[in-house]
């Protein structure tokens, strides 16, 4: 066996870390790691484009979840795949005599934990597929497998080094944030502070000056990132280190000439961008009033944006008309958008690639398709600070809760902000919209109490957070998947003046996925479906 | 002393002279063959000496010469059919005495029929035989025998004059003019000499041999005609599609429907122009103006008559000690789908050489170049024919300036197919081809030991090796466009060698008993080479620069498709005859294999077979009764092994650096190799044995005008091998090919003849039917390797699934049984997840198969079988004088057809894509019984109703007029003065007429699938290439 050596344990785990795009086999925007089609099911994005394309995600758009959707069985197949190649690794380094490779098993290690992390919070009743079982992997989907992920944080925190040769491979560190992560998903308060507290007190993690450092390419791999998936562009044929679960997320009109114009940001996330006169978010009242947006009107008719005070994120975060988009000049409204009346005016700007890295960021594929190269945060350091708060929130200090929302808000106040174009598309000194930000003033949080602060803090990840794939598990994780979206979807009907969603009704089955009928089928029997879809 | 000898031999049945009779004073070198007019001259022969003359169909004459000097003879044809010998495997027996089945193809009768690849022949001819034609020319058909024996490779083994070939499209490459005869050896008694690779039967070609005319023997054959498509879907025109759009979107609550080519309300109308501004001229790069249609008839636009032609010039001849056979032929056979092709060149040398009394060499020498042109994306729903389905009527297929018409954008409300008609013309100007050279042939020496022990041995060899190119254009038309272009090439060399030893002892004591005896020895080495590199960015389209090198982005080799094998056996076997008065027969035969596919412990095999005869016509009680002329009793069983499997080695786990799904990018910039798990292996694999039981009986009546053929076969596979997919809890790699389970043929062959062979009359006839069953079933699946076994995924549906209990890839999903009728109907029926019974009116009413009162992924079953109930050929040819006339009818009933073009046609699958008619009849309040569910997105999609449901089988049955010819020979007399021997004039239709309730293109539904996975999805249509009606006008001429 040419494998049986150190070259080959470094060949396994590299392909361990391919699978963390979720690509393998299949459709690839199926087992997509970004979120990007979990975030459609819920009050942040619509699915895009027209009903009837990809009419498997408009049923789980439409919470008609059922467990013969191909979305499910390839996103299962996928991360199931990831947890075989993490144990080819321990299998292969472990049957190697007279070398230790604890180092490179706790990577496999860290990334078993991760590939079942997904799984537990997707599916509930999971199987933990160890090293063992990889020849025989027909187990049966007993329950939760916390523990046995929490075993896999713990071995890679103690046998990763804290510092990696190459940015994509994770350390001591990373694996510390999942485990707080891990923690904090099971609401166990204590035991995610004292991980989070180390990771920001001792750690290597800072906030990038620039928010959208995170998502353009040069600013890819920068103090901000504890965990990316590295994408790149060129290489291989196909573009295939490409981000191409995100294929069809680009804009499916105007510059982008691509397919497909999926992925577009609701009316309700751009509505939580509005701020008050000293600059901070409508906690309560942000849904009241639009913010103005052109549903139906066409692009010779005039159209004045926002006037109001606005989050300056909300022009790194959602493409809307009258603003520049990504470098590509002026946002003109409808021919920019794919399915006007189905996916709502807005379009998707944090995954879609830069006018001025086109170069190195835009990828292609066999068809119409373009595979990004910008690298997607799984976990950047402004997302531990707010997993933290919410952990303190919960758990532990209003007061430390609030220094790390603030510490967000700040680097977004003084950050730079999307300027205005003028008549021959050149950036002008002014900014685009009217945008005021301010941190809470010192001790809002204890002031007003656990309700408030949590709130703030929950807005405050939409803020940050939005189109970054996080807004699924996060209701979730807080318990308030159907309240929030019931409210959601008879509000958002607003915007495309029928009963769209309206008749769409979540409840707590929806908590999690049904398991895919195909993979019952293939382990005859051995997996059931999990109590919620029974 | 001696003198010369003069004569003429003619034929004692019609009176003509006979050219090419071997004339041989017996005990000597010394002889000739008779000239054109049938007259012969030695120079030399003993007054006393014996003159042999032997002529092929003659009965072989002795006379003695007696002291004249004049030898006329009027020679007797060696008749009945029974006598005719039969090409088994190694060697040749006569039909009469042969106790297994074996079936001959009358080849003067298929070889009338146009076809591409010789293995189309066997279409409905021979009992046993069931052949589903591939319409794209260059393509191999599926040939089966007796059923399918296995989950994985389903293809007979060919014999080519001793070369062993694995696939149907080798049979591509030999000129079918050049066979001479086609054995097909059925059941185990006649196969299992081959052991190994026997299972799925034997086709045993030999190829025309040059016999001793003197003069050569020239023929021409040609024909030409043109190919028509037939029976394209009916699809709705552009003011029906604005009606359904409208209905569509009124049926889902949007308040004001519309569409941005359509004008708003309740009849609404296509816009004269949906691309570009009218008020300004046409400009390629900013007003690409396209005109909108009425409704533009895509499968019109991509379907057109095509031209088929076919020459071929032999020439044969020799003498008793050298013979050649020698052809050269072209075959052009254009597709009806524009773009599509095949040319091919063979060339052909056979020759035998006496070297002495004892000692015979010779070779048979194949050589063929051919390209195809091949439908873009033929295994992938993309390919042109389902993007027809799928195409918006409003669009036409070019714009105003001449150029290929398309969306654009995919906000332009024109749907998302690629325009087939640009797909193929692009295919054509890139001049996307696949070529390739193959030569196959052997060489052999053959030494009589003592008189009745001949050694014979013989070194095979197939070589192939081939070019293929495609070339993916920007399509900037589309509404997805392509970003980049590419270069697809790809080179591979497949060759094999085969090298056999025999020794064949033959013996007769007295007149009761006959033993022939065959042992022998055999060496199977073959290895397979590819490469496929793309590279892409090629700043110019054309075709001069589609070669590596010429673009300017990445050169990249796909591992996938780039790969070394190799496999090998080594066998030895043994077969033993014996008959008994002429009447009982025997027959033993015994392989043992070895094969490098597996590992030691499993590669080693023995395959044993017997058979039993009587032949009762031959008894006391029943000879020289008029009316029964024949009647034989046959019997076998034996074992037989299949060790084929689309890769070499099995037995071991492989990993590979894939640059598509194991590499990673560690700092986002540059490329990490990474290698992973890409095929699992499985040490303990074994091949397939099937073993089988054939009972038999051959009944000749009134001098065997009339014949009947029965026979009866149970085989049964175990061990049998497939790669099913692994749990999905686990690897993602190829699964590893496991001994999964048995299954079951069960069948009756029946063929039946009736001729007035026996008189001689202006007026001949000659009719011929055959009927073929199998019924096949899987009878088990280890219980490690679970229940069923499911086959691919179509667009996120999985249709075919292979269960125990049921037929190979039968059909799974729901059972449709009508539509919900009123809200009262949807309350009463089991919970089908409707969020009010308003919601399901007019929508699929599924079947509650476990009867708990909700419809679920429980409510699945099998909805249909691919498989025909029976296939059946009849075959009638009429001869008046120099007319004839032959009519050829096939057909298959009862197998069922997954209209996998539904999913496009008749619900909103693709937005703004084109549509049956069928939707037409969609439900409303106003068409209750309306064969769709009402028109809608959203309910469709909730409803399920494009999953697999039994809404989508149809019945395959079909009956086809195959073939219809009128033929005329011109009269002897007046075209010898020309020089000519024969002559024969022809005009014929194929395909002339097809009965079926089949709603797609064409009922003749191959596999979706290529090599492993091709028999577990079976009868799916997604877009098959349909057959052509084809015109011919032929002539046929020797001299």
């Amino acid at each position: 066996e040419v494998l049986q050596n150190a070259e080959g344990v470094d060949l396994l785990l590299t392909s361990a870390y391919g699978l963390l795009d979720g690509f393998i086999t299949g459709d690839p925007w199926q087992g997509s790691s970004d979120g990007w089609w979990l975030d459609v099911t819920t009050d942040d994005a619509h699915k895009g484009s027209t009903d009837v394309d990809q009419p498997d995600l408009q049923r789980l758009q439409m919470y008609n979840w059922t467990a013969d959707n191909p979305y499910l069985f390839t996103k299962w197949v996928a991360v199931y795949g990831g947890v075989d190649r993490a144990n080819s690794v321990i299998n292969l380094a472990e049957s190697i005599e007279g070398q230790d490779f604890s180092a490179k098993i706790a990577e496999a290690r860290f990334l078993r934990a991760h590939y079942h992390f997904e799984l537990q919070r997707l599916w509930g009743q999971v199987s933990y597929i160890s090293e063992a079982d990889q020849l025989d992997p027909n187990i049966p989907n007993t329950g939760a497998i916390w523990d046995k992920i929490e075993e896999d944080y713990q071995f890679a925190i103690d046998n990763l080094p804290t510092t990696q040769p190459v940015p994509g491979r994770v350390t001591s560190w990373t694996a510390k944030a999942f485990l707080a992560k891990v923690h904090l998903e099971q609401h166990e308060y204590t035991e995610a502070i004292a991980l989070f507290t180390d990771v920001i007190n001792n750690g290597p993690y800072s906030l990038a000056a620039e928010f959208q450092d995170n998502f353009t390419w040069a600013g890819k791999n920068g103090s901000e990132a504890i965990m990316s998936i590295e994408f790149a562009v060129g290489g291989v044929a196909n573009d295939a280190n490409g981000n191409q679960g995100a294929t069809l997320t680009h804009p499916g009109g105007g510059p982008y000439e691509s397919c497909c114009g999926f992925y577009q940001p609701s009316q309700n996330l751009a509505n939580a961008f509005q701020t008050d006169a000293g600059g901070l978010p409508l906690l309560d009242t942000y849904a009241d009033n639009d913010i103005a947006n052109d549903a139906g009107i066409s692009e010779n008719d005039p159209f004045t944006p926002h006037a109001g005070n606005l989050d300056p994120r909300i022009d790194y975060t959602i493409g809307r008309r009258g603003i520049d988009f990504n470098g590509y000049g002026m946002n003109p409204g409808q021919s920019w958008v794919r399915g006007y009346e189905t996916g709502g005016p807005y379009l998707h700007k944090k995954g879609s690639y830069k006018k001025e890295e086109e170069d190195q960021s835009k990828g292609s594929g066999s068809w119409g398709q373009q595979s990004s190269g910008l690298n997607y945060n799984i976990m950047r350091y402004a997302d531990l600070l707010l997993l933290a708060a919410e952990a303190e929130i919960e758990g532990g200090s209003l007061a430390i809760a609030e220094g790390y929302v603030n510490e967000v808000r700040n680097r977004a106040k003084n950050m730079t902000y999307v300027k205005e174009l003028d008549v021959n598309g050149e950036f002008t000194a002014n900014n685009a919209a009217n945008y005021v930000i301010e941190p809470y003033p010192d001790g809002t949080f204890t002031a007003q109490g656990q309700a408030y602060a949590r709130k703030a803090m929950r807005l405050e990840r939409r803020l940050e957070l939005g189109m970054e794939g996080h807004r699924y598990y996060d209701i979730r994780r807080y318990g308030e998947a159907p309240s929030i979206m019931n409210a959601w979807l008879v509000d958002e009907d607003r915007i495309f003046g029928n009963a769209r969603f309206g008749s769409v009704s979540v409840s707590d089955k929806h908590n999690y996925l049904p398991i895919p009928i195909r993979a019952i089928d293939l382990s005859n029997g051995v997996l059931t479906q999990n109590d919620n879809w029974k | 002393q001696d003198k010369a000898v003069t004569g003429k031999v003619t034929s004692a049945t019609t009176g003509e002279e006979l050219p090419g009779v071997s004339v041989l004073v017996k005990g000597t070198n010394n002889g000739t063959v008779t000239n054109i007019e049938g007259n012969y001259s030695l120079a030399s022969v003993p007054a006393d000496g014996t003159l042999v003359f032997s002529f092929i169909g003659m009965k072989t004459e002795e006379l003695v010469l007696g002291g004249r000097s004049v030898l006329d003879l009027s020679m007797e044809d060696d008749v009945t059919a029974l006598e005719e010998v039969v090409v088994v495997g190694y060697s040749s027996q006569s039909k009469k005495t042969i106790s297994s089945s074996v079936a001959t193809l009358d080849t003067q009768e298929a070889l009338k029929v146009p076809v591409s690849n010789a293995s189309e022949l066997l279409q409905g001819r021979v009992a046993g035989v069931t052949v589903v034609t591939a319409s794209q020319p260059g393509d191999a058909p599926i040939v089966r025998i007796r059923g399918y024996g296995s989950t994985g490779n389903n293809d007979p083994l060919y014999v080519i004059d001793g070369v062993q070939l694995l696939s149907s499209s080798a049979l591509s490459d030999l000129n079918v003019n050049d066979i001479k005869s086609v054995s097909v050896l059925k059941d185990a008694a006649a196969a299992s000499i081959y052991g190994a690779r026997a299972s799925n039967g034997v086709i045993v070609v030999t190829t025309r041999k040059g016999t001793p005319t003197g003069k050569p023997v020239f023929t021409f054959d040609s024909y030409f005609g043109t190919q028509q498509p037939t029976n394209m879907p009916d699809m709705i025109n552009s003011a029906q599609f604005g009606q359904l759009i409208y209905e569509t979107e009124l049926n889902d609550g949007i308040a004001t429907p519309g569409h941005a080519h359509f004008s708003a309300g309740a009849n609404p109308t296509v816009a004269d122009y949906i691309i570009g501004d009218p008020n300004q001229p046409y400009d390629f790069d900013t007003n690409r103006l396209t005109k909108s249609s009425d409704g533009t008839d895509w499968f019109d636009e991509i379907f057109d008559p095509a031209l088929i032609q076919n020459y071929y010039l032999s020439a044969a001849g020799g003498s008793e000690a050298g013979r050649y056979m020698m052809s050269l032929g072209y075959f052009n056979r254009e597709g009806i789908l524009s773009g599509t092709g095949l040319d091919r060149y063979t060339t052909r040398v056979n020759t035998d050489f006496n070297l002495s009394e004892r000692v015979r060499v010779g070779q048979h020498f194949n050589l063929a170049y051919s390209e195809q042109k091949a439908m873009v994306g033929q295994f992938n729903d993309n390919n042109p024919i389902s993007s027809a389905y799928r195409s918006s009527p409003i669009l036409p297929a070019y714009d105003e300036g001449g150029n290929y018409a398309g969306a654009f954008s995919n906000t332009a409300e024109l749907g998302n197919a690629t325009n087939p008609v640009a797909d193929m013309g692009r295919a054509a100007t890139g001049e996307d081809k696949n070529r390739s050279i193959r030569f196959f042939g052997d060489a052999y020496l053959e030494i009589d030991i003592l008189k009745n022990l001949t050694a014979k041995s013989s070194i095979g060899i197939n070589y192939q090796s081939g070019k293929n190119n495609s070339f993916q254009w920007l399509n900037p038309e589309h509404s997805e466009p392509r970003s980049k272009n590419t270069l697809t090439e790809t080179d591979y060399i497949n060759k094999s060698w085969v090298w056999s030893n025999t020794l064949k002892y033959d013996l007769e004591i007295g007149d009761t008993h006959r033993l022939s005896a065959l042992v022998g020895t055999e060496a199977i080495q073959g290895d397979s080479r590819q490469t496929q590199i793309t590279q892409d960015d090629f700043m110019f389209e054309t075709p001069d620069f589609f070669v590596l090198g010429a673009g300017t982005g990445d050169t990249n080799i796909d591992q996938g498709n780039t790969y070394i094998r190799g496999n090998s056996i080594f066998s030895v076997f043994g077969q033993l005859n014996y008959a008994l008065a002429e009447r009982y027969l025997a027959s033993v035969t015994v392989r043992r294999d070895k094969s490098s596919r597996f590992n030691d412990g499993n590669n080693t095999g023995v395959f044993p077979a017997f058979s039993l005869g009587w032949i009762v016509s031959e008894e006391s009680f029943l000879s020289g009764s008029s009316f029964i002329s024949n009647l034989k009793l046959r019997g076998s069983y034996g074992e037989m092994g299949n060790q084929e499997l689309p890769v070499a080695n099995p037995n071991v786990t492989v990993s590979a650096l894939n640059s598509q799904n194991s590499f990673y990018t560690f700092d986002g910039v540059g490329t990490d190799v990474g290698a992973a798990v890409s095929a699992l292996g499985n040490a303990d694999l074994t091949w397939e044995t099937s073993s089988q039981i054939d009972f038999g009986v051959d009944f000749g009546f009134l001098n065997d005008d009339l014949t009947l053929t029965v026979d009866y076969f149970d085989i049964k596979t175990k061990d049998m091998i497939l790669n099913p997919p692994l749990p999905a809890t686990g690897s993602v790699a190829t699964p590893p090919y496991l001994n999964v389970g048995e299954m079951q043929n069960k069948g009756l062959e029946f063929a039946i003849g009736y001729g007035n062979f026996s008189s001689s009359s202006d007026f001949t006839y000659d009719l011929a039917f055959n009927l073929s069953t199998y019924k096949n079933e899987i009878t088990a699946i280890n219980a490690a390797e679970g229940t069923s076994f499911l086959g691919a995924s179509l667009r996120g549906n999985t249709v075919s699934r292979t269960a125990v209990g049921d037929p190979l890839a039968s059909f799974y999903g729901r059972e449709v049984i009508g539509i919900f009728q009123d809200a009262a109907e949807v309350s009463s029926a089991p919970d089908q997840g409707f969020a009010t019974p308003d919601d399901g009116v007019g929508r699929f009413r599924y079947a509650d198969v476990d009867g708990n009162n909700v419809i679920d992924g429980e409510d699945r079953k099998v909805i249909g079988n691919p498989h025909p109930d029976f296939t059946f050929g009849f075959n009638a040819n009429i001869g008046y004088k120099n007319f004839d006339l032959s009519l050829f009818v096939t057909g298959s009933q009862g197998n069922e057809i997954y209209n996998f073009t539904k999913y496009f046609t008749d619900f909103p699958s693709f937005p703004n894509g084109g549509r049956s008619t069928r939707v037409l009849d969609a439900w409303s309040e106003t068409n209750k019984g309306g064969s769709l569910p009402a028109l809608s997105e959203a309910a469709t999609a909730s409803n399920g109703e494009s999953s697999p449901n039994s809404y989508f089988v149809e019945d395959g049955s079909y009956v086809r007029l195959k073939n219809l010819q009128i033929g005329y020979t011109l009269p002897k007399n007046l075209i010898s003065k020309i020089g000519l021997r024969h002559a024969r004039v022809y005009v014929q239709g194929t395909n002339l007429i097809t009965l079926t309730g089949y709603e797609g293109i064409d009922p003749e539904i191959g596999s979706i699938a290529t090599g492993g996975s091709q028999n577990l999805n079976l009868g799916v249509d997604f877009g098959s290439f349909p057959v052509a009606k084809t015109y011919t006008m032929g002539l046929s001429i020797d001299f």
